[in-house]
Formats: structure tokens, C-alpha cells, sequence
């Protein structure tokens, strides 16, 4: 959707007002708004605010937060402040560098931490195998608890094949 | 052109595409917002690479450098779905492979290095999901990805970690909305972590009673089962859409007979008509096509009216620049040659 005022911007604002039940819809791109009376917006976007509020309803004190807000990426030189700020990590690195930060943001936003999806050829034939064990591992456990006997059985002896075999 | 236009893919009447994108980057390279024009290029110069070392890849795709080509042709992009407002956003140094059907696009430099888009009409979200999975592989035996082993493909925002990928469905729910219902059905999905917009993107008011319906998340889950997720919930909604159709036509039928054709003599006789118009009265005679109680107007027409009657689209058409007003009139003009 492009701006009502210039049509030239792709429309980033948006609003709405229904007086004396008359709907009246105004969009605008970043620059129009800036101009329109009444439609000032904050530069950041909702993401970002809300990601960091979510990062400070941690448990750890201000001080170790503002240390870490302090430590800057060795790969690509971005601090944890300005994720906190833009919604944005630097680089891969970034995650390893601030794991332990991110991680239970993750758990917040995510519900989960843990990949269980694709792996690029390039990982080690180690880890396809230890996910294919945990997803056997995981049907056992349902077949055995749905009383599926005949099944358990077939699952117990794959895993214990893959078992033997990755030795 | 986009061959969902044609309308007659799987469950057409209620799905107009089904689309997944993934998001991948390049291991020890700064996510494109830290990335000055010189490095970008290299990346655009990787992606180009990886592509063109595939013969079948090589032949069916073409590059397109966003900062060649006037701001109005990259807006029609948009206006078609085939590249996000994020990659216009980032002109200065964005590019992306365009396949010749339009089904397939790979965007560089957006929010992330790689953002690739599969776009098929109607519900197919597990064809785009292996179509993705393929092209995936391709552009992986030349890019060493960022992954890590817990956290999954590595993404500029934490909210895209893990698979990387968001599938989502555009449909179209005119009964439901009539009869009242969309607000129980959108707040169930939103229990089921899926999210429910308009079609112009985050935060837009839904038009023309179409929703776009994607993931929520996407770490944790394998990409099958989101898709399967997905797709589950979606054949839902088309029962639930059918039901209500089906029992307004035994309700209400003079008065839904009514509605189609005023709108279809709207569209047909207007002078001057707003998108906003436009977009709700469209809705009304595609149900009234989808129900057969009109003759001889096509879904391909009425989804070529809603791509070429957007701002950048009728300007391009026109070849000129249209005011407000001038825009409203020619859109009138298009719409009558298209249901002619």
C-alpha cells in the first residue's frame, strides 16, 4: 500500500478514527507522518520494545546487565545494547557471545529453545544421528504408554541397531 | 505473471496462495543492517554463486539489483507479493532472484542474507514447503549457513531463529465475517500460536475479508509439523467458511443475490473508486462467483483487478503519474475493460 499524501512511499502508518460513527482512514509513509499533525510516531518498532522488556523481566541485578550492555561482539562489533535497542542481533556470533541472554528470551518468545527442525548437510553425520535416537527414544515412550506393544518392539530394536552401529 | 492469479488451484474458492519463506544467513558475515555496500554486494555475489553452479537454477532464475531499477517497478514487486516492503526498504543494497513463473523468489539483503519465498496458488503449503526444502539444499552445497546445533538457523531477529521459516495462507472469508463468526475463529487461532492480519502486512486492518494466517513460531517445531499444523487448521476454516456460505444461501439467498449484484453494478458503473471500495466489493462478487450466482466474470479477472488497481501497479499501467483523484478515475477505466 503506497502513502495517501505523496503515493510514492510505501504506506508505514496507519490510522484510524470513526467520529459520530464515520470511519476515516488515513495511511502514511514515514515522512508524510512526520508532517501530519497528530501522527508523530517513534522511530523504533513494537518489536524491539518489546523484546527488551522482555529481557529485563530477568532476574539478574542492573549491574550485571549494564556490564553486558558494555561488552561488544568480537565478530561483528555490536554491543547487547543495541540489540536491546533495534530487536536485532549483530551476526551468528552474536548468539554464542550472548547465550546466556539470550536463551531464556528465546524460552520467553519461542517456548523453546531447542531446534528440532532441518540440519544443513554440513553438520556431522554425530548429530543426525543423536536427534534420529531422541525421536525413536520419544515414540518408544508414546508407543509404551498407548499399550502399542508390537510397535515398542520394532522401535526398541531399531534404536538399539543404530545404537550398534554408530559405534 | 503470478499463476495463482488463474484461480484454480487446490480449494481456490477459499485459499488464493499458500506461501513459505525461509530465513537464512552466511556463516561469519554481519546481518545486512551492519553491512555497508561493498560487503552486501559480496553477499548478492555468493547468493549468485550458489545459484548459477546449479544448471537448472541458473537457467530459471533472474537477478534483479534493486538500487537499477526505478522505485515504482520495485513497488509493483510488492504490490504482486513477490518481494517484502523490507527489501525496498533496503534498496541500496538488496537484490532478488526472481524465478520465471513468479513462484519462487530469493531476496538478499533484507533482514536477513537469504530470504526465500514460495508462492502457489491456492492451498499447497506442503508443495511450497518442499519446493523450499529443495531450493534450500541447492544453495546449500555452495553457502556455509549460520546453524547452530540447539538453537537452529540463525537469524537478525530471535523471533525467526530456529527453522527460519514462516508458512502462511491467504484466504478469503466473506461468510464468516457476514455471519459474524471471524472474531471467535481469529481469537481461537490466536490460541493455537498462529497469526491472523490483513494482507498489507503487520498491524493492517483486514480488507476485502482477506486474512493472511501464518506461524507464530519458529523454534522447537520441525517444519513438517508446522506445516501440518497449519494446513490442519486451514481445511478447518474452509469447512467453517463452506457452513456458513451454505447456510446463508439457505437463509438469506435474495438478500446475499442482492448484495453481489449491487456490488457488481458498483464496480461496473462507478466513475471514480477508491482501493478501500474497491477491496469490499470485490469480495462481495467473488462470493457471488464462488457460489455460482453470477455469469461470466472469472476469479482470474477479479485477481487481476486487485493487483493492477494498486497505487504503483495503475501508475505503471497508466505509464505516468496519477493524483488521489486521477488514480480513482483510471481505476474505474480498468475495471470495466477487465469485465468486459
Amino acid at each position: 500500500m503506497l502513502c495517501d499524501r505523496c503515493g510514492k512511499n510505501p504506506a508505514v502508518v496507519h490510522r484510524i478514527t470513526t467520529i459520530n460513527g464515520k470511519k476515516k482512514e488515513v495511511h502514511l509513509c514515514k515522512e508524510c507522518a512526520v508532517q501530519e499533525k497528530g501522527m508523530l510516531i517513534d522511530d523504533a518498532f513494537p518489536i524491539n520494545a518489546l523484546l527488551s522488556s522482555l529481557l529485563d523481566m530477568g532476574t539478574e541485578t542492573p549491574i550485571k546487565v549494564e556490564k553486558l550492555e558494555t561488552v561488544k561482539c568480537s565478530q561483528c562489533g555490536q554491543g547487547f545494547g543495541d540489540f536491546k535497542k533495534t530487536g536485532k542481533l549483530g551476526c551468528d556470533k552474536c548468539y554464542a557471545q550472548f547465550k546466556d541472554r539470550l536463551l531464556p528470551l528465546l524460552k520467553r518468545v519461542q517456548g523453546n529453545t531447542r531446534h528440532s527442525g532441518k540440519l544443513p548437510k554440513r553438520v556431522g553425520d554425530g548429530l543426525r544421528t543423536r536427534r534420529e535416537l531422541e525421536r525413536l527414544q520419544e515414540e518408544l515412550e508414546r508407543a509404551v504408554k498407548a499399550e502399542e506393544y508390537e510397535k515398542a518392539v520394532v522401535l526398541r530394536d531399531r534404536i538399539k541397531s543404530i545404537k550398534e552401529g554408530s559405534k | 505473471m503470478m499463476d495463482w492469479i488463474n484461480g484454480d488451484g487446490p480449494d481456490s474458492d477459499i485459499v488464493l496462495s499458500s506461501r513459505v519463506r525461509l530465513a537464512r544467513n552466511i556463516r561469519g558475515i554481519p546481518f545486512p543492517h551492519r553491512l555497508d555496500g561493498k560487503r552486501a554486494a559480496k553477499v548478492v555475489g555468493t547468493v549468485k554463486e550458489a545459484i548459477d553452479r546449479n544448471p537448472v537454477l541458473a537457467k530459471d532464475f533472474k537477478l534483479t539489483v534493486l538500487k537499477d531499477i526505478p522505485r515504482l517497478e520495485a513497488m509493483v514487486f510488492v504490490e504482486n507479493h513477490l518481494i517484502s516492503p523490507a527489501l525496498v526498504e533496503r534498496r541500496e543494497i538488496s537484490a532478488v532472484f526472481l524465478r520465471k513463473d513468479s513462484r519462487v523468489s530469493i531476496m538478499v539483503n533484507e533482514e536477513d542474507h537469504i530470504r526465500m519465498q514460495m508462492l502457489l496458488p491456492g492451498l499447497q503449503l506442503g508443495e511450497c514447503w518442499d519446493l523450499a526444502d529443495k531450493i534450500d539444499d541447492v544453495l546449500e552445497e555452495t553457502i556455509d549457513y549460520a546453524f547452530d546445533e540447539n538453537m537452529g538457523y540463525l537469524t537478525a531477529c530471535p523471533t525467526n531463529t530456529g527453522t527460519g521459516m514462516r508458512a502462511s495462507v491467504m484466504v478469503h472469508l466473506p461468510a464468516l465475517v457476514l455471519t459474524g463468526q471471524f472474531n471467535r475463529v481469529s481469537q481461537a487461532l490466536g490460541q493455537l500460536g498462529l497469526t491472523v492480519r490483513g494482507i498489507y502486512g503487520e498491524g493492517t486492518e483486514i480488507v476485502g475479508n482477506l486474512v493472511q494466517i501464518s506461524n507464530q513460531l519458529t523454534l522447537g517445531k520441525s517444519e513438517e509439523h508446522i506445516i501440518e499444523g497449519l494446513k490442519g487448521m486451514t481445511r478447518e476454516i474452509i469447512n467453517k467458511e463452506k457452513q456458513a456460505r451454505e447456510a446463508l444461501m439457505a437463509s438469506n439467498r435474495i438478500a446475499l443475490e442482492d448484495k453481489v449484484g449491487r456490488s457488481y453494478g458498483l464496480l461496473t458503473g462507478a466513475r471514480v473508486i477508491s482501493s478501500r471500495e474497491l477491496m469490499d466489493l470485490l469480495s462481495d462478487v467473488r462470493l457471488g462467483v464462488d457460489l455460482k450466482l453470477l455469469d461470466g466474470v472469472s476469479r482470474k479477472a477479479l485477481n487481476e483487478i486487485m493487483l493492477a488497481s494498486q497505487p504503483a501497479s495503475l501508475q505503471k499501467i497508466a505509464g505516468k503519474q496519477l493524483s488521489d483523484t486521477e488514480r480513482d478515475v483510471f481505476r474505474s477505466e480498468l475495471i470495466k475493460n477487465k469485465l468486459k
